[in-house]
């Protein structure tokens, strides 16, 4: 980001957007992280019942290799660390998924202490899949929407992180302290 | 790092074929087997490993919580059920039916026969979904990803059932303190339960061929992660861990509950306490499960109300319960699980107090095991476990 | 009816027996049986390492959990621990009262070592120091949290939420999230 302007795609390749979009929308690596409750729907997903192989989708267990970041239900402050950590290790274009009504506002858990009431506030987010829990079909609904957002070029949820980086930052900053990755992982290797 | 000194003899026969052994240097790393991974569901563990042998593990749980006792104090007796059932996602039955109970013996009504007859056949389908459930993650950590296919695919027959009975796949809000909240769709239900049960049956055979009388699976979990009786009593293992230790130990038969005194079934027990023996009782746990839905379809649902008829339930919300406690504790896939409920006389419950089984197994038994296992042996000893986060959370 | 086999019939003989052999051991000790299968036995603070050993010798030899609830009014933390034994098949409560500032009780982890992990809940939910087990300290939850021991009857969950996630905190944003189906 050198002359506070931020480039996404070089002029050059311009000719070639609608094969990477064809490309991106076809082979969507999710990663394989289940984050909470909603997880229960993934194995239906996977297998022969309402397979999502047929779109090209696959669980990767590496972040680097991955495209698709399914937050699978509610969220605890503690797992957010590690979805925070997951989200910048994945590398542009990215997009996020979110199942459920408990990252929207809180759902069914909404006075309690330990749980995350708006996560668009600390992550930016593509698709919100409402219901508890949401169908099979309304989760492939929502990965069609993913798949048709790209191809309309709308769906910039990475874009969105880069540019307000501050305002997510200062959020994640305010509900952890400041510089919760360093002592975070200071508090296990003091054990050793 | 240490010095680890070659013995004599390695030098002696290096020196014969004309080679020099060097001393090898010691060293540890710790592994974060971390939350992101395709084996534990939400779960940590930090290992500190010597080479690909684990030395040390450490349990570090905490990414589920929610507070639920705490959020049961606010909320009234009937509206908990819509929130506690959320404790054990695979078998979402369980965690209503064991706080029914505990309130129902707080009341002191009596629960009609018909909903008993209803709750021990919702109890023995959330069963025999969570072990299809539980081979697909066997499988996958084994590596035999066909297993957990078919397995799965199985299931949605389950599922399917339960969304006609119940509205919902996963999560039921079926069992309340009293009985049951809607009556059985009617006799085609029950047809289509009993095809489905005589169908699993028959494929049992593929199972045993592809996973349980397979030779690699019997090398790989032979001997791997062995627990004795002494060790099982200390750190209160229950359920089919406690099974395959030797020790004859189903809430089912020692402390009976609903309709299970009128149905007969055996009570597999091994003596090895390896990996191998758990996954083979789980096996032979299916077949009793399947045998018991078939006496009770057999037996068919017996006439009368559903639901306890109670001049109370008309004043719903502020409904009040009498001074007391009470404890109640029914027979899950992983273990025993309990529920000790507190009551001080007002229409919110004063203490709810959930005993899953994961909080013995997945913590200290599961430290105790890891200790000189290989790393590719942790994910079969943690499925074979049957380990599940939310309990210990909660 | 046949079902009610399970709860009254078989008659309350073994529940009575065994409470009369535990008080003969134990005179410090009332006990009562609650229905088939439940015993119930008080045991005042101070003696109850001495109680549990003895009762393990008894057939008790399962510890399945250790409740505490945390009577306010009373000012006093109550201990219970719920007993399984493996032959005799029946549960029994085990409870003890504590004062509930500077609350201590001693670490059971010698006669049963499941007891660690369920005193390291205990600790971090309500605050018991349970002396003689190592490790104490944050296990479910952060720092932050584990300062306040939520579980207490004086812990405001609802001003602690807004204090710390805004005080709109239900409400959904239109604007922020892009698409919901």
């Amino acid at each position: 980001m050198e002359n506070n302007e931020i480039k996404y795609e070089l002029k050059e390749f311009k000719l070639f957007e609608p094969l990477f979009k064809w490309a991106r929308k076809k082979s969507l690596w999710i990663v394989a992280f289940c984050t909470g409750c909603g997880g229960i729907e993934m194995p239906p997903l996977a297998t022969a019942r309402y397979d999502f192989e047929r779109f090209g989708i696959m669980p990767n267990p590496a972040p680097r290799m991955a495209d698709l970041f399914l937050i699978t239900g509610y969220v605890t402050p503690k797992t957010l660390k590690r979805i925070i950590i997951t989200y910048e290790m994945m590398q542009d274009p990215k997009y996020v998924l979110i199942h459920g009504s408990c990252p929207i506002n809180g759902g069914v858990y909404w006075d309690s202490y330990n749980v995350v009431k708006q996560l668009d506030k600390y992550i930016p987010v593509d698709v919100a899949i409402a219901g508890c829990m949401p169908r099979p079909e309304s989760v492939m609904e929502g990965i069609l929407t993913i798949i048709r957002k790209i191809e309309e070029g709308t769906a910039d949820g990475w874009k969105r992180y880069k540019e307000n980086y501050e305002y997510y930052r200062k959020n994640q900053d305010e509900l952890f302290g400041e510089g919760w990755r360093e002592k975070d992982a200071k508090r296990w290797l003091a054990w050793l | 790092m240490e010095k680890v000194e070659v013995p004599r003899e390695l030098k002696e026969e290096a020196k014969a074929h004309d080679m020099y052994l060097y001393p090898i240097e010691k060293d540890t790393y710790e592994l974060f087997f971390g939350p992101q991974h395709m084996a534990t569901e939400n779960f940590s563990i930090i290992l500190k490993m010597d080479g690909s042998r684990v030395e040390k593990a450490i349990v570090n749980p905490g990414f589920l919580h929610r507070g639920f006792e705490k959020l049961a104090e606010q909320r009234p007796y009937f509206t908990n059920i819509a929130l506690l059932l959320r404790i054990c996602v695979p078998e979402s039955d369980v965690p209503e039916n064991i706080y029914s109970m505990a309130v129902d013996e707080l009341v002191g009504w009596e629960v009609p026969e018909r909903a008993q007859w209803i709750r021990t056949v919702v109890l023995e389908m959330a069963r025999l979904s969570a072990w299809m459930f539980w081979i697909f993650g066997f499988g996958n950590e084994l590596g035999l990803y066909t297993a957990g296919q078919w397995a799965v695919a199985y299931r949605e027959r389950f599922m399917r059932l339960f969304e006609e009975l119940t509205g919902g796949r996963v999560y039921h809000i079926y069992t309340i303190p009293g009985g049951v909240r809607r009556d059985i769709p009617g006799d085609k239900w029950l047809r289509q339960l009993r095809d489905t049960v005589e169908y699993i049956k028959a494929k049992m055979k593929d199972f045993d061929e592809i996973l349980f009388d397979n030779y690699i699976v019997f090398e790989r979990t032979e001997g791997v992660g062995v627990m004795d009786k002494k060790f099982a009593l200390d750190h209160a293992v229950t359920g089919p861990n406690l099974r395959a230790v030797g020790i004859d130990y189903d809430v089912r038969k020692d402390d009976p509950y609903l309709f299970y005194p009128e149905v007969e079934f055996e009570v597999p027990i091994l003596k090895e306490g390896d990996s191998l023996a758990r996954a083979l009782v789980r096996r032979y746990e299916i077949e009793q499960d399947l045998y018991i839905l078939e006496q009770l379809l057999e037996r068919g649902p017996p006439s009368g109300p559903y639901k306890v008829q109670d001049a109370r339930l008309k004043a719903l919300p502020r409904f009040k319960v009498p001074k007391g406690d009470a404890y109640a504790h029914v027979e899950s896939t992983k273990g025993d699980f309990g529920a000790y409920v507190v009551s001080d006389g007002s229409h919110k419950p004063y203490r709810v107090h959930i005993r899953g089984p994961s909080q013995s197994h997945g913590v200290t038994v599961l430290e105790n095991l890891l200790v000189g296992a290989r790393l590719a042996d942790v994910p079969v000893i943690l499925k074979t476990l049957d380990n599940c986060p939310p309990d210990i959370d909660r | 009816m046949e079902r009610k086999r399970c709860k009254e019939v078989v008659g309350m003989a073994l529940e009575e027996k065994i409470i009369e052999e535990i008080i003969q051991k134990a005179p410090y000790v009332e006990g009562n049986v609650r229905r088939a299968k439940r015993i119930d036995l008080k045991v005042p603070a101070d003696r109850i390492k001495e109680f549990l050993e003895l009762i393990k010798k008894e057939g008790f030899n399962m510890l399945i959990q250790i409740s505490i609830v945390d009577w306010i009014k009373e000012k006093e933390f109550e201990a219970i621990y719920q007993m399984w034994s493996v032959d005799k098949k029946v549960h029994a409560f085990v409870r003890t009262r504590i004062p509930r500032d500077d609350a201590k009780l001693p670490s059971m982890r010698d006669i049963f070592p499941v007891a660690e992990t369920y005193e390291r809940e205990a600790h971090e939910f309500f605050g018991i120091i349970f002396e003689g087990n190592p490790r104490l300290g944050p296990f479910i939850l952060e720092p932050r949290e584990y300062e306040k021991h939520p579980f207490r009857k004086d812990f405001n969950m609802l001003g602690y939420v807004k204090a710390v996630y805004g005080e709109d905190f239900d409400r959904y944003d239109e604007n922020k999230t892009n698409y919901v189906i």
